[in-house]
């Protein structure tokens, strides 16, 4: 260490200090780390919930499978379940009763999703509870859920934070946001739980990536679909973007649980609240969805225990994990585990339109790049392909080319 | 001679200058005692084994010729303490007569049993362990900052969660069932920094007592064990001041005569304030900030020949502010704060009556205020969530010895007042105020202990104590119907309680008694069995209570733990008390252990018990421990085979019960565990200290398996501690340097350069699962992923 003392010898005490110092705390952090998990049982999940909106409620029955297995990748540790594990629950009978009086028969619209008729709208202060038979014969029974009112989202704005969230997709590790902030009156005198969701939709501009090959229409009109076809005259790496033909919006939904129960806060109002930090991919503008919905006390304690589980771990004292009981129980073997929650939730619902004015360093259509690590590549016009065709936007959970309602053009 | 020296003869074999003065040195080596002389001694000069050796003749002399210069001349023989002469370039010829001492007569470099070297054989008690403060300044820590609760896990039987564990687990117990006390006043919670550090000022430290096995009657109230801190009288004859230096702390000791060998004081204090490093060394350390300092103020007066008046107050005061704890849930808040401070105080008068006779009585008050809080977000605000816990302890004793009877008998009376939480929103608007009862209780003990040798080999300690514990109000006391879960819904009656009333009562007899039998002069057998009643303990649902974690006393409906513990072990001191080996089993089984329900919130929780289940503890082990405690190598290296299973069975619903009501790993059940601490003095000022740890992970939850839920996938548990984390196992060095100018001063330095994890081994603390874009990822976290170099200075001036 002498050796480079001259080079240091401004402030050299405490520089030798951070040196050392820094030795330890630059290392207490995190290592990936596989595992193997081999499931011995079958696990029913159920999940959905009966809203106020005036929309389809759809509930998703799954069964995990009796030998999933789950296994790390070998680098990140990176445990992603096969959907061959996680198998859709057919021709269930499912219905909803509300009030104990009236009965729904929900309609199986997927494999493992079963919607609500078009006469039902959930409504404030009633109770739903759900009904399943499996067509095994087994028959399951959630708790009575009653739906409580959500107050509405006072004030929302946005603010726009430089440090944002950590992301491993950008190349610093840490990707800017667009921190959404809300005000809402706590009603005094009632025990309130909330939960907020988000989704956004983001502008894209790239909407097909051909890697050695070139992409083609498989028809002449604007929705006929599209395709890469391999050409081997082009080298392996090769990769050709082509331009949306029409508008297209990728569609982003929040993953984390987000509750708050006003046990300390009931009545107040609550300012600055944030609900979502949308990562800033781009400068385009943007629509965020949030919605404010309200919980019963049981799903309540059921998310926390999930975020407890899932999100809240990793910390100095975390808590022992343990098996969450959802309300769905079968009625012959109450103590199987059944997965999920099935709520009712009032929901309160702004649509923003975020013009992203103030944001710093945004590229606008960056939202390809974000995703794929490049710029876009288009290709060029040549003898053989005189015009280069526009891709499709192809509809799909995290695609449409519908404008989203409240879209505003123009911005 | 100075440090550059002492390097330069140790390590890089400087060689010898061939011309120049040379001078003359005779030397006749003599053992200590009897002055006998002794032959064939090995001499060495500058450690040049082929060049530079000799031996002593029939006389035990020898004489050396050589330059004039900087030399370090061993003298050895197999038995003694090695010796050392040093010569200069201003050394003239000179006849030495060394005396050589036995290392049988030294004092204890290592003390691991109690002050007299054969106690470990002889003593009546099992499961004692003493360190005294020049062994845990030796003892390698993280930080050269020392830690008494690092210093102790390098003993049998002593385990931990992990390096961030907020105290220590001991022969099964959870940490809370360990009494630790700093002259007596309780400690609540024992580190700065969650974990990182102790919380006792080290200058003050004169001696720790563990007792694991049998614990002395005079104790009460916690199930697993006592850990007595006694902390140094104030010196009555002469002004002392010391103090040190590290990367993380300052510390100083001013001790103060004020009327020589009557009345003296101490102040000492340790401060940390260098977290402003912190945002310097990582981006993500900026939300991190951490200051903590105690002190300790004591004082000691003789009034007469018969009376002593002890005070002391220990204050230590904390503040963490972190993101890798959990936040204050349910506050908009944009940062989590911890604060927690600490004072104790004590009085003690001791009242000699007669040479066999004296009375102890003596005061204490204990306190302990812990808040956590966070900053509104809209005003920036602080809201806190503040707690505390008050102990008044009065104690009386007798102590009477008659030849081959010693026996102690007294009195405690123990009042509790625990502020279980108030939220207090300050400025804030968007929070409320919320109180939660204060909760008051009585704890009552009446104990003896007689210590009677029934012959030369058989001796015994029978000590037996009666507690005595009153839940009292004002309170509101619910009773619930005992065939469903306890919750707001099967409540079946509430009854109000006023101030002062008793709403509860527990006692009972503990016994405690150890029996030794000599086998022989160095060989002993000894047996065991302890019964303990805890009516105060943390309720919590993390792996290690956090600062902030709830104490709870004993009421209606929570039951006080008690365990039952039964040792035997076999003892032998070898070669005249060098070397001490003994092995020790014991069982434990203690009930109404706690645990919580899936999801359990105790925050501002006005009735606990709706979200604890009780359920019994198991452990068995089995500690083999061998050490060496004089001469220039010292230390010990033991193995413990140690299980612990907890189970829970006060429920009717599966879903309340832990691990479906099976029996489950304790969090901190680690079967095998290996630690060598060593320190090899290489002469007066130089010594090394190594530690070597090999410990089984402890237990955590493995998913069994993925579901997806609203577009991400989460993992879910069934069993409790189903897997292991990843083994254990660090070396840890450090080198003391004391007094390296080797000058006779009043002002002498010392150097201590410590490296924890040495080789760097990235041992996990935990295993995690994160739910991340549409994947799992598993981690582990890691404390101490690196070697941690430090260097601290420290000195005394008397």
């Amino acid at each position: 260490m002498t050796k480079y003392l001259p080079m240091i010898k401004k402030q050299a005490f405490p520089h030798l200090l951070i040196l050392i110092f820094g030795l330890f705390i630059t290392t207490s952090c995190i290592d990936p780390y596989k595992v193997t998990v081999q499931s011995t049982q079958s696990y029913l999940i159920v999940e959905g919930a009966i809203t106020d909106l005036d929309e389809p409620q759809t509930i998703s029955i799954f069964e995990t499978s009796e030998t999933a297995n789950y296994k790390s990748s070998e680098f990140t540790a990176t445990i992603t379940p096969k959907s061959s594990d996680i198998l859709p629950v057919t021709k269930a009978k499912v219905s909803v009763i509300e009030n104990g009086q009236k009965t729904y028969e929900l309609f199986e619209t997927q494999a493992g999703y079963y919607t609500t008729p078009l006469n039902f709208v959930g409504s404030i202060g009633s109770s739903y509870k759900l009904i399943i038979e499996k067509n095994d014969g087994k028959r399951y029974e959630s708790t009575e859920e009653k739906m409580a009112a959500v107050p509405e989202i006072g004030t929302l704005y946005d603010k726009y934070n430089q440090k944002g969230i950590k992301d491993n997709n950008a190349s610093t590790g840490n990707i800017a946001t667009n921190d959404i902030y809300i005000d809402y009156i706590d009603p005094a005198a009632e025990r309130n739980f909330y939960r907020w969701k988000w989704t956004s939709y983001e502008l894209q501009n790239i909407c097909a990536s051909c890697k050695q090959g070139y992409y083609e229409r498989t028809g002449n009109t604007a929705t006929s679909d599209g395709k890469c076809i391999q050409d081997i005259r082009l080298p392996g790496f090769n990769y050709y973007d082509y331009f949306c033909q029409t508008l297209c919006w990728e569609i982003f939904q929040g993953k984390e649980i987000d509750i708050f129960s006003d046990v300390y806060t009931d009545g107040q109002t609550q300012y600055d609240k944030v609900v979502a930090q949308i990562p800033v991919y781009q400068s385009n503008p943007c629509l965020v969805v949030v919605q404010q919905m309200s919980l019963s006390a049981n799903a309540f304690r059921y998310l926390k225990l999930i975020e407890d589980q899932s999100e809240n771990t990793g910390t100095l004292a975390d808590t022992p994990p343990a098996p969450i009981k959802g309300n769905v129980t079968n009625t012959k073997n109450t103590n199987e585990i059944v997965l999920g929650y099935f709520s009712a939730s009032a929901v309160s619902e702004i649509r923003y339109m975020m013009d992203r004015q103030n944001t710093i360093g945004a590229v606008k259509n960056g939202l390809f790049k974000y995703q794929s690590r490049r710029d876009p590549i288009p290709e060029s016009a040549s003898d053989d392909r005189p015009s280069i065709p526009f891709a499709v936007c192809k509809p799909s959970v995290s695609r449409t080319a519908i404008a989203p309602k409240n879209w505003q053009f123009g911005r | 001679m100075t440090m550059k020296n002492i390097f330069l003869l140790g390590f890089c074999f400087l060689s010898l200058q061939l011309f120049g003065q040379s001078i003359s040195l005779k030397v006749t080596v003599l053992d200590s005692i009897t002055n006998e002389p002794l032959k064939g001694a090995s001499v060495v000069v500058d450690l040049r084994k082929n060049q530079w050796q000799t031996k002593t003749d029939d006389k035990g002399k020898f004489t050396l010729n050589m330059t004039k210069d900087d030399h370090a001349i061993s003298i050895k023989y197999v038995g003694y303490v090695p010796f050392w002469i040093y010569t200069t370039t201003q050394t003239e010829n000179k006849d030495y007569v060394i005396k050589m001492r036995l290392v049988e007569n030294e004092l204890e470099q290592v003390v691991i049993s109690t002050s007299k070297s054969d106690q470990n054989v002889k003593k009546t008690l099992l499961g004692v362990n003493q360190i005294n403060i020049k062994t845990l300044q030796k003892i390698p820590s993280a930080f050269g900052e020392v830690d008494f609760l690092r210093g102790l896990q390098m003993l049998p039987g002593v385990s931990s969660v992990g390096e961030a564990s907020n105290g220590v687990n001991i022969r099964g117990g959870t940490t809370d069932q360990n009494l630790i006390l700093v002259d007596d006043t309780p400690i609540f919670n024992p580190t700065h920094m969650f974990g990182l550090f102790s919380v006792i000022p080290s200058e003050a430290l004169s001696n720790l007592d563990l007792y694991k096995g049998n614990v002395p009657a005079r104790y009460g109230g916690r199930a697993a064990s006592v850990l007595d801190l006694t902390l140094k009288n104030p010196n009555l004859s002469k002004l002392k001041i010391s103090g040190g230096i590290s990367l993380i702390s300052s510390k100083l000791m001013v001790d103060i005569p004020i009327i020589p060998d009557k009345l003296g004081i101490y102040f000492t204090g340790r401060g940390a304030f260098t977290d402003f490093l912190l945002p310097k060394i990582s981006k993500e350390l900026e939300d991190v900030k951490s200051k903590f300092y105690e002190g300790v103020v004591k004082a000691f007066w003789r009034i007469n020949s018969k009376n002593t008046f002890t005070a002391m107050s220990y204050g230590s005061n904390d503040f963490f502010q972190t993101n890798l704890l959990s936040s204050l849930p349910n506050v908009v808040g944009n940062s989590t704060f911890f604060e927690h401070k600490t004072l104790n105080v004590n009085a003690k008068w001791v009242y000699l009556i007669n040479s066999k006779l004296d009375v102890t009585t003596s005061f204490t008050r204990a306190n302990y205020d812990p808040t956590i809080g966070t900053i509104e977000t809209v005003t920036d605000y602080k809201i806190r969530l503040k707690s505390g816990i008050t102990q008044n302890i009065y104690k009386s004793s007798l102590n009477f010895q008659n030849g081959n009877n010693k026996i102690e008998m007294g009195l405690n009376f123990t009042q509790n007042e625990i502020r279980p939480g108030t939220l207090d929103p300050g400025k804030a608007f968007s929070v409320n105020k919320i109180e939660t009862p204060t909760e008051f209780s009585n704890e009552y003990g009446i104990f003896m202990d007689d210590e009677y040798e029934f012959s030369k080999k058989l001796a015994g300690t029978f000590g037996l104590r009666y507690s005595f514990f009153t839940a009292l109000g004002a309170s509101e006391v619910r009773t619930y119907d005992p065939l469903q879960p306890r919750d707001e819904f099967s409540v079946v009656s509430s009854k109000t309680f006023g101030k002062g009333d008793i709403t509860k009562t527990y006692g009972g007899l503990e016994p405690r008694v150890g029996l030794r039998y000599l086998l022989s002069d160095d060989i002993s057998l000894k047996l065991g069995y302890n019964l303990m009643r805890q009516y105060l303990q943390i309720v919590s649902n993390t792996t290690t209570p956090i600062p902030t974690s709830r104490w709870k006393t004993s009421d209606q409906n929570i039951a006080p733990q008690v365990s039952h513990l039964l040792t035997l072990g076999l003892y032998r001191s070898i070669d005249k008390n060098i070397y001490d080996f003994s092995v020790e089993g014991y069982y434990r089984a203690s009930k109404n252990m706690i645990d919580y329900k899936p999801g359990a919130d105790f925050l501002l929780q006005q009735f606990p018990e709706t979200q604890l289940v009780q359920g019994t503890s198991n452990s068995y082990g089995l500690e083999f421990m061998f050490s060496k405690k004089k001469g220039n190598l010292t230390g010990w290296t033991n193995y413990t085979y140690a299980r612990t299973f907890n189970q829970v069975y006060a429920s009717t619903n599966v879903l309340e019960l832990v691990n479906n009501g099976n029996p489950y790993r304790a969090n901190y059940d680690r079967p095998h565990t290996f630690n060598t601490s060593i320190d090899i003095a290489v002469d007066k000022h130089n010594s090394f200290s190594f530690n070597f740890v090999l410990s089984s992970g402890r237990p955590y939850s493995k998913p069994v398996g993925f579901v997806s839920f609203q577009n991400s996938y989460y993992p879910f548990y069934d069993e409790r501690n189903n897997e292991r984390i990843p083994t254990y196992h660090r070396l840890d060095l450090s080198w003391n340097i004391s007094n390296p100018t080797m000058k006779d001063r009043r002002y002498v330095g010392n150097w201590a350069f410590s490296v924890y994890n040495l080789y760097g081994h990235r041992n996990a603390y935990s295993v995690f699962f994160k739910t991340e874009n549409n994947s799992i990822k598993g981690y582990t976290l890691q404390i101490f992923g690196a070697p941690i170099v430090s260097l601290a200075y420290n000195f005394t001036f008397e």
